[in-house]
């Protein structure tokens, strides 16, 4: 319990708590919209933005290697907008394209780095592929908190455009709501949490914490907003417990350690969940009796 | 019913180069149930889509009770095609109803009691109060057309326009919608169909438009609906 | 040196031949969950073996890449959760697992995430076997073999993978097991991934299972066909992938990652209906509409002589917009100007008629 109060548990806590629920809130909208692997996509397409920023500031620092995966962020989303909205190329192969070309980019570019003496300290850069949340720094903590409370404040403020939207787009633009902008508005959201969270649980996994709440969320309950409600939650007691075990256990990296906790309660919910496997079959035995 | 609560002057709609609606001039008569009917690809939905500002035409405007602002959109509630919906949203029944109500209501208010309760008598008009709390993706799809007319009436609005709400329902609902419009009328509101089934345009409509890109013939249903017009609207042009 | 060129391309031609079906079923992306999950496979049979040389990590591999299909297919059938986020979590969870297991139980051997995900062709050669007396890298020998029984599933199911692809309903009413169809098509996609990536990197993998394919997709229609031009861009990529990375001492799987993206996008731009094309033929198409609708205007009884500012009016035109519009007609002789007012010439009366007839209006 020792550990509950120390300093580096607790930031390293705090940061991954946060960003989970923000996460889980905002990605429940792409859960339901059928879109929850654009998150993947965009995930693994910031890392070549990490090291052209590298590249160009020559240190690992966090602020301008967020920004440079942001940028890329950005990009990869405007390639997948315009191949599937100009070919017959579909989403699923659009995704699949943007995913292995940038992140390829992103190895090409790492391989210049490293192969070239002009740059030094180039480890850093692997904890945004996998997450390296044990060397967070405050700074990165005070980031994954601005952009996720500024993430939740925007989503409570457009609450009800992004519910109406979500729901029926044609709909919501005839009582004034510009479908494009909340579209555009969600995806900035995404983009900025994946950015942050990316030193946390690093461009392979940051999905995870993006699509497992919402899912959870969605098996528990049909109304929006405790489905929100519940997303958020899951994601923060997952992220809570995942930190815990990863700093009480050698070996236990923090990313993957809540990802597997969030896989738990996937699985738990997809048992005893309102529609749930088990919960189903009980039902039926009460139809029949 | 002399009013002409919608005006279209003139309006040219084309996708690319394609023109989708040409020089179409059409009234909609104050408290009537007019019905908007024409072959597939006469632009119908177009119509709709353009007196909604959905659309932006190439040249030509739209007046709703003498305005040309967004603002007169207020007064129009919609009632969509079901596949414009995302089904596996969660949302209850009475949810859906409500989202008629933030029309009225700031964004950041929260509904309240009274704007539940306009909710649930729309429910019960349309007979699905028993499926207030049903999720929607477990509705048929007369049920859910029942929904998404409850939501209209709920928005409170002069103007209905709606896109082909009779498509793939069961007869009861048909009927039931049908009685509602006709019921709503007597309160003095406005509809505007866009409607598939030829055979049942008179028995229930009082006006119609027969159009193909532009309008072949309009006003009152004993009128305009002919055997002459209907070819006209249905036969290929060019020919003539 | 020319062994790693030769290893790219087989590889890549193994990949691809099955990356054709896997596009065409919107299965792009469990290419994606397999080369991230046999990570899990190749730890877990580890454990077993205990040698990191063991030809049964690469079995273990591939089972776990078919368990990943299987239990996407699973979740998929409970009807719980969307078939996206089902690869989503299946994948990530599965991944997880396997980068806990390193670092709590394997730690002390190598067994180098990053190398696994990004992948170093160039020791390809240096890991090699003796096949008829010949010394040959194994991954050549193993994917070699991979290509032969790649090839051959697709020319032996040739009808059955292209009506189930297509038509996956027709399959089913005609009497095809497209379910059997799938979980061979997916196993041998496992095992392809598993060998490639042991040799190219997991990344890498999957941009040869869906870039070529994308690429020839963007350009031919017919299934044959794509399977021929596929092959074209999976030997291209590879090979320029190779000599830049080769010349510019990068990771020789990103700089082939990097080009089949270059290559996707300038096809995507300058293929004759692409992009670039798409967009200047709408221009010139709008223009040409805009310049009708105008004439056909002024050939109505009252418009029969128009102001440039009752156009601008009429159409939401800006002025200058209006003036070019004009002068552009005037000087293709459709209109006449007296002072500051239009009127049809004859061939601008004729020009209307054919627009009519051209957009399938009534005659006015």
């Amino acid at each position: 319990m020792e550990l509950l109060s120390s300093y580096t548990f607790l930031i390293v806590a705090i940061g991954t708590t946060i960003l989970s629920f923000a996460a889980g809130v905002i990605g429940t909208v792409s859960v339901i919209k059928g879109q929850s692997l654009i998150g993947d996509a965009i995930g693994h397409a910031t890392f070549p933005g990490v090291i052209l920023a590298f590249m160009l500031v020559g240190v690992t620092d966090t602020l301008p290697l967020t920004i440079g995966a942001i940028i890329f962020g950005v990009i990869a989303f405007f390639f997948i907008q315009l191949i599937t909205n100009h070919s017959k190329v579909t989403l699923d192969g659009a995704l699949a394209l943007i995913l292995s070309s940038f992140f390829g980019f992103g190895m090409a570019l790492k391989s210049y780095v490293q192969g070239n003496p002009g740059f030094s300290n180039t480890q850093g850069i692997d904890d945004y592929i996998f997450g390296q949340a044990a060397y967070m720094l405050r700074l990165d903590v005070w980031l994954i908190i601005i952009a996720s409370v500024a993430s939740l404040l925007l989503f409570m403020i457009f609450y009800q455009q992004i519910r109406i939207y979500t729901f029926d787009p044609v709909y919501s633009s005839t009582i004034g709501i510009n479908p494009a902008l909340v579209n555009v508005l969600v995806l900035s959201m995404t983009i900025l949490l994946i950015a942050v969270g990316l030193k946390a649980v690093g461009a392979i996994l940051i999905v995870n914490l993006l699509i497992a709440p919402g899912v959870i969320g969605l098996l528990w309950s049909d109304r929006f907003n405790i489905v929100l409600l519940i997303a958020g939650l899951s994601g923060a007691v997952s992220a809570f417990i995942g930190t815990y075990i990863s700093t009480a256990y050698a070996g236990f990296a923090t990313g993957p350690s809540i990802i597997l906790v969030m896989s738990v309660l996937v699985f738990i919910s997809m048992m005893f969940g309102k529609r749930g496997l088990v919960t189903r079959k009980f039902n039926l035995r009460g139809d029949a009796t | 019913m002399d009013k002409d609560i919608i005006k279209v002057n003139d309006l040219i709609v084309a996708y690319d180069d394609e023109p989708a609606i040409w020089h179409l001039n059409m009234a909609l008569k104050e408290n009537s149930i007019t019905a908007i009917v024409g072959p597939n690809g006469a632009g119908k939905s177009t119509l709709i889509k353009s007196i909604m500002q959905l659309i932006k035409p190439v040249s030509g405007e739209v007046w709703i009770n003498g305005s040309k602002s967004r603002k007169a959109l207020k007064e129009i509630a919609y009632v969509p095609q079901k596949g414009e919906v995302n089904w596996d949203f969660p949302t209850t029944v009475l949810d859906v109803v409500m989202m008629g109500r933030y029309v009225h209501k700031g964004w950041l208010k929260r509904p309240n009691k009274k704007d539940r309760e306009i909710a649930m008598s729309a429910l019960r008009v349309m007979k699905m109060e028993a499926f207030r709390n049903r999720q929607i993706s477990e509705l048929s799809g007369g049920q859910r057309q029942r929904v998404f007319l409850a939501r209209a009436i709920c928005q409170n609005a002069g103007i209905y326009i709606m896109d082909e709400p009779l498509q793939g329902i069961d007869i009861t609902t048909e009927k039931l919608i049908i009685k509602t419009i006709k019921s709503l009328q007597q309160e003095g509101k406005t509809f505007l169909i866009v409607h598939h089934n030829l055979d049942t345009v008179e028995e229930y409509f009082d006006h119609a438009v027969i159009m193909n890109k532009s309008v072949i013939a309009a006003g009152d249903i004993q009128d305009v609906w002919t055997k002459e017009n209907i070819d006209k609207a249905y036969m290929e042009m060019g020919a003539g | 040196m020319i062994e790693v060129l030769i290893v790219l391309i087989i590889a890549s031609l193994a990949t691809s031949i099955l990356g054709v079906f896997l596009v065409l079923r919107n299965q792009a992306m469990t290419t994606d969950a397999i080369s991230h999950t046999i990570l899990l496979g190749i730890v877990l049979a580890f454990f077993i073996t205990q040698d990191i040389r063991s030809p049964l990590l690469i079995i273990g591999a591939a089972l776990v890449g078919v368990l990943t299909v299987y239990l996407i297919q699973l979740i998929n059938q409970t009807d719980l959760i969307k078939n996206d986020a089902s690869i989503g979590i299946v994948f990530t969870a599965l991944f997880a697992l396997a980068v806990i297991l390193i670092s709590r139980y394997a730690d002390h051997v190598h067994l180098d995430i990053d190398v696994v995900i990004a992948g170093e062709v160039l020791f390809a050669p240096l890991n090699r076997i003796e096949v008829f007396g010949f010394s040959i890298p194994r991954a050549l020998w193993q994917l070699g073999i991979l290509l032969i029984v790649n090839g051959a599933f697709v020319a032996l199911f040739y009808k059955e993978l292209k009506v189930s692809s297509f038509d996956p309903k027709f399959a089913y009413v005609i009497g095809f097991s497209t379910t059997l169809i799938y979980y061979m098509l997916m196993t041998l996609v496992s095992i392809t991934a598993v060998a490639a990536f042991d040799a190219v990197g997991a990344i890498l993998v999957i941009n040869f299972f869906v870039a070529p394919v994308l690429t020839a997709y963007l350009i031919v229609k017919r299934l044959d066909h794509l399977i021929y031009l596929t092959a074209l861009f999976a030997v291209l990529n590879s090979t320029l992938g190779y000599l830049i990375g080769y010349n510019l001492d990068l990771s020789m799987s990103g700089a082939t990652a990097s080009v089949a993206f270059i290559i996707f996008t300038i096809v995507f731009l300058f293929k004759p209906d692409g992009y670039i094309v798409l967009k200047i033929k709408k221009r010139r198409q709008r223009k040409e509409f805009m310049h009708a609708m105008i004439l056909m205007l002024m050939n109505e009884d009252e418009h029969e002589t128009v102001t440039p500012g009752e156009i601008s009016r009429h159409f939401s035109l800006t002025e200058p917009e209006t003036k070019k519009q004009l002068e552009t007609l005037e000087v293709e002789g459709y209109v006449t100007r007296a002072e500051d007012r239009y009127r049809l010439t004859v061939r601008g009366e004729e020009f209307t008629h054919y627009s009519r007839i051209k957009y399938g209006l009534k005659a006015h």
